[in-house]
């Protein structure tokens, strides 16, 4: 945005900087699977630490931007899972199609949840959102017509990027997973650097403020909202396609809810490179920690785990990303 | 003319009513004051007016307009402008930033030109610091942006809560030549101030609230002459029969 003169983009030098480093890690990426076709640990760690920095994004969008902490963003995984899922079983909605529907199903719920929640304020939102989804998994639990307890399987189709399903070499997983968040990052970048970003910082540090300057909170809390919501459901349809099993445990639970949010947090809140450190600590070492430390009557991976969230509440509550800022990284 | 005329605004939070039988005017182009102890209902009358606070009864007209009826966040673009109490700016954006977000939801091109043109040659400083965070500037300059950000959606009416505490006298000065200025451009502005002597030498008109209620109305003049307003602030005996 440049008005008279002025330009609200950081300055010059810094981004070419930036620039060179986003573009060096993103070929490594890109290149990565070359070595990894034989390594399929590794390929499934990396798909997933995607899947969680995309949603981490999106998390990021309403409650780091526009300051509405949901601790319920399962559902909406869970509303693109079960939406493509059931549209290609049903009618045999090819996935992409049903993702895209789950999107606008989630982003829908997420409006009409917004409406009814965005009054509470602080702590009460939180709950809100948190008794929200689970009842939603209460409901899916118990719903004969989408599986109850027992899941979904997906319709097994011929391998091919239209179908969305691949069987013997999963590394397409891992490129449209990267796509993902590239996707998530770049729309939460610009939105932070058009006004819409602004608008929900200020909402963020001063509703009252924000409103006697002319705009409404809840409209703006609502695009978030649905923009949030879509953006996990679509991530939602890529972890069923990916699984190719979905059942409430794995798309609705409460840990899902809470892991998307501790990626955010835990790497910075309200930071677009935020929730990709996150990810990628703590998929790595949730990961890790359950091949070296876990097993029958010792889940000492689980304490491991703990205790580097409190770490990092303790001594970083800004998250991770603050260590490198100049600027503490929860206010930016 | 009347730009802005309110009859009868009360306001409650929850049982406690903090504001009874409020009216109040403007005329166009005036500069009007309301003074009055701490806890009087100044920020809570200004805040009601620009509908942060909810009314319990009574009206206010705005040039045409019914604000009575309407959210807080549709009254900026009608040309009623209220800079809040300890300047609320966004801290960690920077000061063209803080004024964008002034200029409102939808600011058309030329409008926003001329809008920052007028504040920075009202406040030449903050064209200087326009790159820098909000918090990092002086407690002054952060008054000023305030005043500056109020006024990019070019209103009809500035309403400012205390805009000289906590100013230094060369600040102050500053700000007031500035206010000065605005209402020679035409701006009518409304202030709540604690200085009374320096509040009455600078508005035309000033209401005085105590304990809720609007007990005195006079131009600044005939206040500054009277005693009227020591029986307000220190509260003789005999005075409290006026509730």
């Amino acid at each position: 945005m440049t008005i008279a003169g002025a330009s609200l983009a950081p300055p010059v030098r810094a981004e070419w900087v930036r620039g060179g480093l986003i573009a060096l890690l993103l070929a490594v990426l890109l290149a990565l699977p070359l070595f990894l076709a034989a390594r399929p640990f590794e390929l499934r760690l990396l798909t997933v630490m995607f899947l969680y920095a995309a949603m981490g994004q999106a998390w990021n969008l309403l409650a780091g931007y526009a300051g509405q902490t949901s601790l319920g963003h399962g559902m909406f995984f869970g509303i693109g899972a079960y939406t493509s899922t059931m549209a290609a079983i049903g009618i045999g909605l090819n996935p992409w199609l049903g993702g895209l529907l789950g999107s606008a199903v989630a982003a829908s719920v997420g409006v009409v949840i917004g409406l009814a929640c965005f009054r509470l304020k602080g702590h009460y939102f939180v709950i809100a959102t948190l008794v929200l989804a689970e009842s939603l998994y209460l409901a899916f639990a118990d719903w004969e017509w989408v599986g109850a307890a027992m899941g979904l399987d997906l319709p097994i189709e011929e391998p091919s990027l239209l179908a969305f399903q691949f069987h013997r070499d999963k590394r397409p997983y891992y490129y449209l997973a990267l796509a993902l968040v590239v996707a998530a990052t770049a729309l939460v970048v610009w939105l932070d650097r058009r006004k819409m970003g602004h608008v929900l910082r200020a909402i963020r540090d001063d509703e009252e403020a924000t409103r006697s300057l002319g705009f409404s909170p809840m409209r703006y809390k609502l695009i978030a909202m649905a923009l949030s919501a879509g953006m996990i459901a679509f991530c939602g349809t890529f972890y069923a396609q990916f699984v190719l099993f979905i059942d409430p445990p794995s798309v609705l639970s409460l840990q899902l809810s809470v892991m998307i949010a501790l990626v955010a947090i835990v790497g910075g809140i309200g930071t677009a490179s935020g929730p990709i450190v996150g990810a990628a600590v703590l998929v790595t070492i949730s990961e890790y920690a359950r091949i070296w430390f876990s097993g029958s009557g010792r889940n000492i991976d689980l304490m491991l785990y703990g205790l580097i969230i409190m770490a990092v509440s303790v001594y970083r509550p800004a998250g991770i990303v603050s260590l490198f800022g100049r600027r503490g990284g929860g206010r930016r | 003319m009347k730009l802005l005329e309110a009859r009868g605004l009360g306001v409650a939070y929850g049982d406690f009513q903090v504001l009874w039988d409020a009216s109040i005017e403007a005329d166009k182009g005036e500069i009007v004051c309301l003074l009055g102890p701490n806890g009087s209902g100044k920020s809570t009358l200004m805040n009601s007016l620009s509908r942060l606070t909810r009314l319990t009864a009574g009206e206010i007209l705005f040039d045409g307009h019914a604000l009575h009826d309407l959210p807080p966040h549709r009254i900026s673009s009608l040309g009623l402008s209220h800079v809040l109490e300890r300047h609320r700016l966004f801290p960690y954006m920077t000061v063209l930033e803080n004024l964008l977000l002034g200029a409102g939801p939808r600011p058309d091109r030329a409008r926003l030109a001329r809008a920052f043109e007028r504040v920075y040659s009202l406040f030449p400083r903050l064209k200087e610091r326009e790159k820098q965070l909000a918090h990092s500037m002086s407690g002054g300059e952060q008054q000023m942006c305030a005043i500056a950000r109020g006024l990019m959606s070019e209103p009809k009416l500035l309403m400012v809560d205390e805009p000289f505490i906590g100013l230094s006298p060369q600040l102050r000065h500053e700000v007031a030549g500035a206010l000065r200025r605005l209402n020679e451009e035409g701006v009518t502005i409304l202030l709540i101030e604690q200085n009374v002597r320096e509040a009455l030498a600078f508005a035309h008109r000033a209401y005085v609230l105590r304990a809720g209620r609007i007990v005195l109305a006079a131009p600044a003049g005939e206040l500054l002459a009277g005693d009227a307003l020591e029986s307000v602030f220190f509260g003789r005996r005999d005075d409290e029969r006026l509730h």
